[in-house]
């Protein structure tokens, strides 16, 4: 048994002795460094930096459009569609209480719950605390609550909001700043992270996952023009924009496609890397897994099927949008099942060293999100705070590399195969099914 | 149509007053009380209006010839009595009818044991008034009281008063929820069983509300209600009308026909619009509109009334049909007092028949603190008229109005004694009601040269 330890530990040492050659670690890790180094690690890194060094620049132009925000000061209406979400509703208007921003008015549109929510939010629309409590007697699902929301909006801004997060004092500020700092820009998405990190494991796992691939990762993607998701937990958007392009379709994976939906018509999309929302997120690993499932099939049914006419040539074509999409698929999806087969020829070509293999490589992944992490101190706005999470960056291999993977290549599999979201729950069968008769 | 009287002696040698049509039973010269036992009313086709008109005229509390007398009615009049069915002793088919006359006889019969009040008696007083009602319901063996939710009664319920007048003014209603109180102090009524808890109008304690919506925001009733509708395909929802299209409903967001509900679509909810002021909203906020004062309130500002069934107790029967019991008892709560109009009445009269020299003084107190109501004031009426001898007392709202006759030229030491007296009132109130404070807020007296009118005018300024 100890033998066999020695054995690891000897091929180790020796990988980085005897045989260290780079044509021999390319060989064996040529996923690591030709697929995820470049996109996930080195490009990041460089766009950070030139972020950083821009800083001051676009610093200036954002105060000119905060002033001109204020000169203004539309009326926003702030939208918070969900089912049960009624306990969560009175610490969201506390903590709308405290912003910067002042010209708002609360929708909360009830798909109808089945709880204690109708009383709670009554009371709260009585107190004056919201200012138009709308109810669905049957659930219609997330898309038609927001929808159903819109009809009734007064402001010139809509801030899609969950019910179950909670913003930065400056946040409403921050998100609406980029309409006036280009006024191509036709919706705003905010930084998403967890508020409930010191859960568990799986949800500090969570919140550093969310500081790379949305702070940091929607960052480079905004800066390179292909920014494609605002997420549903904190977006704002033009309201006559988002009435004229039909406002949500059914879900799920609503706010990846609505977001297509403006970048198709022609119109610029942002991220407000400065405009915090703290979210919960879920604390097991089955909730997890069950939750990425959706988001994953989400890809598959819109990028690849109802929005594949991006990648084609067409009337609105534009080349950003067709990268946007493309990098989209091929990371999340066709480098995905490429990584499954590059772990098969690994099983079944290096038996006998799989151990050793393992170990090497995770050395080199640790080593890769060191660098990750140095790119979020860069750019995080509670980085202090943050340093903390620096353990875990011990396990990002397993649940970055392995865990979210598998999931996401389940998730792909049945959607390609099985049509599988539209059999999901998170929506009424009423909806989904009209959904797959008409492919959307 | 005409009208006539006639005079019959039945079968049991009582003499029955047969009354065709309107006739001014006190205004006649030929008949007197003496001359009739009971009254038929025949159906000449008269309306509500003509038999309500004639049921005055023959009132058991307020003809002097009638009083307490039994009154029957045609038949066939039955439907057109409404709410005065109360002071009515029966229905009979004809005027010789064998069963009215049992009735009528058991009637006179308890008559008889019931002091009567004389027939000058003054019509003045509330208490007088009260009192009558509890003899004529004693002679009709009326002891206990099931009390019924009527809306033909303005409070929502009949009550150990007979609600013979509807238009009781809201100040006579407290004197008589009050006398009701004293009654069951006295120990002359008990509540027998809790009926109902009703809610009434907190300004004029009627029942006749309305109840309305009205939006939220600016109270208005001009609303707006919406159906919206779901399309299931596309997650559109919004209201029903922007789905119409020549007759038919077209999905505003993607064009489709929506044809089959449960299928293409369905009606999750219903919206509001206030026309006024725009606002939209799933529930609206209740108003209540009282139909008698013309206020408006909302349901949590509304009186909830706790109405029970009454019962006089054997003491309280003995004691209502004497008279001298009954007129103690009564001096000693409300002599001295009149309501509000009967008291400015009175004073006018005084003026016009006054002895020289001598000038009615008024003296206004405002009772004072955070709980003050309409018992309360009552209550403090009560004590004041029991411990000092005022020619007159009365109240209105919170103000308490107290008259002297004095003479005009009063010397320094019958002042000091009134003064005396007044400052000895407020102490005493003080002292037995916390939280109350009667505070003396002016002295009025008519002028040598000053009109009636005037004086009146003065007294009944107030706010
Ligand atoms: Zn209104
Ligand atoms: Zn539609
Ligand atoms: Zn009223």
């Amino acid at each position: 048994m100890l033998d066999f330890f020695y054995d690891i530990i000897d091929g180790v040492i020796a990988c980085f002795t005897r045989n260290l050659s780079w044509n021999a670690l390319l060989h064996t890790y040529w996923f690591l460094f030709i697929i995820e180094f470049p996109r996930y690690y080195f490009l990041e890194l460089v766009i950070a930096i030139w972020y950083k060094i821009t800083y001051q620049q676009r610093k200036k132009a954002m105060e000119v459009a905060k002033m001109k925000l204020y000169i203004e000061n539309p009326l926003i209406t702030i939208l918070a569609p969900g089912k049960n979400e009624g306990k969560h509703i009175y610490k969201l208007v506390k903590s709308l209480n405290e912003q910067t921003y002042r010209n708002y008015e609360i929708i909360i549109v009830d798909d109808g719950s089945d709880d204690a929510t109708p009383m709670i939010c009554r009371d709260l629309e009585k107190a004056g605390l919201i200012d138009l409590y709308l109810r669905s007697d049957i659930r219609g699902g997330k898309a038609s609550a927001a929808n159903y929301g819109v009809h009734y909006a007064k402001g010139k801004y809509i801030i899609h909001l969950d019910a179950d997060s909670s913003l930065d004092r400056d946040a409403i500020e921050k998100i609406l700043i980029p309409f006036y700092y280009d006024p191509k820009i036709k919706a705003v998405g905010g930084t998403v992270k967890v508020r409930n990190a010191e859960d568990s494991l799986c949800t500090s796992m969570q919140a550093l996952e969310y500081l790379k691939t949305i702070q940091v990762g929607r960052m480079v993607t905004n800066e390179l023009g292909i920014y494609h998701i605002i997420s549903g937990a904190f977006g704002a958007f033009e309201k006559e924009k988002l009435i004229q392009i039909g406002m949500w379709d059914i879900g799920p994976g609503l706010d990846g496609d609505i977001t297509q939906k403006i970048r198709k018509s022609g119109d610029k999309v942002y991220f407000a890397e400065d405009a915090i929302c703290m979210t919960n997120v879920p604390t097991t690993w089955h909730a997890l897994f069950k939750q990425r499932q959706r988001w994953s099939k989400s890809l598959i049914r819109f990028r690849l099927r109802k929005h594949f006419d991006i990648l084609m040539p067409h009337k609105h074509f534009s080349i950003l949008n067709w990268i946007s999409n493309m990098e989209n698929l091929l990371y999340d999806c066709f480098f995905n099942f490429m990584w499954f087969f590059y772990i098969l020829t690994l099983i079944f070509m290096h038996t006998d060293r799989l151990m050793e293999i393992f170990i090497v490589g995770w050395m080199i992944r640790y080593c890769f999100s060191v660098v990750a992490f140095g790119v979020i101190m860069m750019i995080s706005e509670r980085a202090s705070e943050e340093k903390k999470l620096v353990p875990y960056l011990f396990f990002s291999t397993f649940y970055t590399g392995y865990f979210l993977r598998i999931t996401r290549l389940l998730a792909h599999t049945k959607e390609l195969f099985f049509f599988s979201s539209y059999k999901d729950p998170w929506n009424p069968k009423k909806t989904s099914d009209l959904a797959q008769i008409e492919g959307i | 149509m005409n009208s006539s009287y006639s005079i019959k002696t039945n079968s049991q040698g009582r003499k029955v007053l047969i009354v065709k049509g309107i006739v001014p039973i006190d205004q006649l010269k030929e008949v007197t009380e003496d001359d009739f036992d009971m009254i038929y009313v025949e159906d000449t086709g008269q309306s509500h209006y003509e038999l309500s008109y004639q049921l005055q005229n023959m009132s058991p509390f307020h003809s002097l010839k009638c009083h307490l007398k039994p009154c029957f009615l045609a038949s066939t009049l039955k439907n057109r009595i409404l709410n005065l069915a109360p002071i009515v002793d029966g229905f009979a088919d004809k005027a010789d009818d064998k069963a009215m006359y049992e009735r009528a006889n058991e009637i006179i019969d308890s008559l008889a044991l019931i002091d009567t009040f004389d027939i000058s008696e003054v019509k003045r007083n509330n208490y007088i008034y009260f009192l009558k009602l509890c003899k004529y319901a004693i002679s009709r063996g009326m002891h206990t009281f099931t009390i019924s939710l009527e809306e033909a009664y303005a409070q929502g319920h009949t009550s150990l008063f007979i609600a013979e007048q509807k238009n009781f003014s809201s100040n006579m209603k407290d004197e008589f929820i009050y006398y009701n109180h004293v009654m069951l102090e006295l120990g002359y009524a008990k509540r027998k069983e809790f009926l109902e808890r009703i809610h009434v109008c907190p300004h004029c304690k009627e029942s006749h509300l309305f109840y309305m919506e009205a939006c939220p925001k600016c109270d208005s009733s001009l609303l707006k209600e919406e159906p919206v509708l779901h399309h299931f395909r596309c997650a559109n929802i919004s209201p029903e009308s922007s789905y119409a299209y020549d007759g038919d409903l077209r999905c505003p967001k993607c064009h489709q026909f929506l044809r089959h509900i449960g299928v293409d679509y369905d009606r999750p909810s219903n919206v509001y619009t206030c026309r006024e002021c725009n606002h939209t909203f799933l529930h609206t906020r209740m108003k209540v509109y009282c139909s008698s004062c013309k206020k408006t309130f909302r349901p949590s500002d509304l009186l909830a009334i706790d109405i029970y069934n009454y019962e006089f107790t054997s003491e309280g029967i003995l004691a209502l049909s004497s008279n001298d019991a009954m007129v103690a008892v009564s001096k000693d709560i409300w002599a001295g007092y009149s309501n509000f109009e009967s008291f400015l009445s009175q004073i006018r009269l005084f003026s016009y028949s006054r002895i020289k020299n001598e000038v009615i003084y008024i003296n206004r107190f405002k009772v004072d603190g955070p709980h003050v109501n309409n018992e309360i004031v009552m209550r403090i009426v009560s004590d004041l008229q029991k411990r000092y001898h005022y020619n007159n007392i009365s109240y209105k709202g919170k103000y308490i109005f107290m008259a002297t006759k004095a003479p005009s030229d009063m010397s320094d030491a019958l002042w000091k004694q009134m003064e005396e007296e007044h400052e000895e009132t407020l102490k005493i109130i003080d002292l037995k009601y916390t939280g109350i404070t009667l505070v003396e807020q002016d002295y009025l007296q008519q002028d040598e040269n000053e009109k009636i009118d005037t004086f009146i005018k003065r007294i009944s300024k107030f706010n």
